[in-house]
């Protein structure tokens, strides 16, 4: 046996020995459980790829050709799961004195500004959700109070590599300004918030910022997306039922070289070109099928020319 | 799923499916196993597996069970070297020849059921917390990272750790098949 073939066997030993362990210990077996059958024919297979992709409701999963295989043939699992951070719970603003000074994962429920400016002393968070949302007596549970300016007052976090802010209604964007600072910042949060399209626009400041979630956001214009292409490294984009996007927003996340996941769930474009949030240069938007969802955009009446004399 | 009952996982192809395809289908365990230790993920051990299921349907298929299964083989190894990338692709033949022989001498006439049954035993007779480690990594899915905290380990200590029960566990079943 040649040096090269000994090389080879050990790496196959190897993964048969990883097989092995996979398969008594882990339970995994073939799947599998589908029949063999006759591959559709190719046109039909590419009249179902354009008719999906004409779709309004869209899942598009990016992917690059990595084939990320086991070339090593090391001991390593194939597909290692992220390791999650142990969360700490502060379940409301009088259960920060309980919270350990060294801290590094905070969950936080029923917060606001006030709380927040408590949580600059925890310098070494590196992953804080603020978007926990306890149940009242009643069963019922608020939104959390933060606005910008409690955001601002997190600017001492800057060991901070994720942060949720889903939920904070009254947040503009203004404060996450702060975020520019955070040198480490990878994951951001900002489902169902407030942020407008200023904010989104400066996203492209932050230097590692990996995965950003705007699912549910509706104060922004879709041509904001053209800042976020600009975001350099971006691998996961989250834009589910953001329906003031338009295709042609869309189209400047191309531009996204590292991107491998891209949810456009429910984007109906219902919206598209307008702001949910409200008055857009002064139009108005009116629920003309009473389904309680504005629909029809209407302009302000012009100005009163006057006359020339 | 337990390999415990391999059979029940293999679909029975429905009535009116070509006849290939119910020659083929009752291999289909032994093409997963044998991409998986070629180095494919359980995903794509699905993937290629089916994708040899195919070419059975449309390719004569030997009658003989081990022609057919060395047929089988030799058409996952090429779909396997096809999903490589190009300058990985000579190294992994080299690899997928030497699995095609420690396939033929160890698990080519039972799909591998004995090695299976040995490395059971095996570990049983590992000491409980190195069993641990490797049930804390393969079952529960855990990073080496995670399964150190767990054992209260460094990563490296663990790694070490692993290494020795897999050296122990490689020459525990060389010497039950031996």
């Amino acid at each position: 046996m040649s040096a090269t073939t000994a090389a080879a066997m050990g790496i196959a030993r190897e993964r048969q020995l990883d097989w092995l362990l996979g398969e008594v210990l882990g339970g995994e077996a073939v799947r599998a459980s589908r029949p063999a059958r006759r591959r559709a024919m190719p046109w039909l297979a590419a009249a179902i790829a354009v008719l999906a992709a004409g779709a309004a409701t869209t899942v598009a999963v990016l992917q690059r050709g990595e084939a990320g295989g086991v070339g090593d043939g090391s001991a390593a699992p194939v597909q290692e799961p992220a390791a999650e951070p142990v969360w700490h719970e502060c379940h409301g603003p009088a259960a920060i004195a309980d919270v350990p000074a060294d801290v590094t994962a905070l969950r936080c429920f029923d917060f606001d500004d006030a709380a927040c400016v408590r949580l600059a002393a925890f310098t070494k968070l590196e992953h804080l959700d603020l978007s926990g949302m306890d149940v009242d007596a009643r069963g019922v549970s608020r939104a959390p109070q933060i606005t910008d300016a409690g955001v601002r007052s997190l600017a001492s976090l800057t060991a901070l590599r994720s942060l949720s802010l889903a939920s904070c209604h009254e947040m503009k964007g203004e404060g996450l300004a702060v975020l520019e600072a955070m040198p480490h910042l990878e994951h951001l949060d900002l489902t169902y918030s407030g942020v407008e399209s200023p904010a989104i626009e400066r996203l492209p400041r932050l230097p590692s910022l990996r995965t950003l979630v705007l699912s549910h956001c509706m104060n922004f214009h879709g041509r904001s997306l053209e800042a976020v292409a600009n975001i350099p490294g971006l691998r996961r984009l989250e834009l589910r039922a953001c329906t003031t996007l338009s295709a042609k927003d869309v189209l400047h996340l191309a531009k996204l070289k590292e991107l491998r996941h891209l949810d456009l769930r429910d984007c109906q474009g219902r919206f598209r070109g307008q702001r949910a949030s409200g008055p857009d240069g002064g139009a108005t938007f009116v629920d003309t099928d009473n389904d309680g969802l504005p629909d029809k955009r209407v302009e302000p009446p012009p100005p009163p020319v006057e006359e020339k004399t | 799923m337990s390999s415990a009952a391999p059979a029940a996982n293999l679909a029975s192809p429905p009535s009116g499916e070509p006849a290939m395809a119910a020659v083929a289908e009752p291999h289909r365990l032994a093409v997963w196993r044998y991409l998986r230790v070629l180095g494919a993920t359980t995903d794509e051990a699905d993937d290629l597996a089916q994708e040899a299921m195919l070419v059975a349907c449309a390719a004569p298929l030997p009658a003989d069970p081990d022609r057919a299964r060395a047929f089988l083989r030799g058409v996952a190894r090429n779909l396997w070297l096809r999903t490589r990338r190009f300058w990985h692709r000579r190294r992994e033949r080299e690899i997928a020849a030497a699995v095609e022989e420690l396939w033929l001498a160890t698990a080519a006439d039972d799909d591998g059921e004995e090695l299976l049954a040995a490395l059971r035993t095996c570990l049983g007779e590992l000491a409980p917390r190195t069993r641990g480690a490797l049930e804390l990594h393969y079952r529960d899915g855990l990073g080496w990272q995670r399964v150190a905290q767990q054992l209260g380990l460094k990563t490296n200590g663990t790694k070490t750790l692993v290494q020795r029960a897999r050296a122990l566990l490689r020459h525990c079943i060389e010497r039950r098949l031996a």
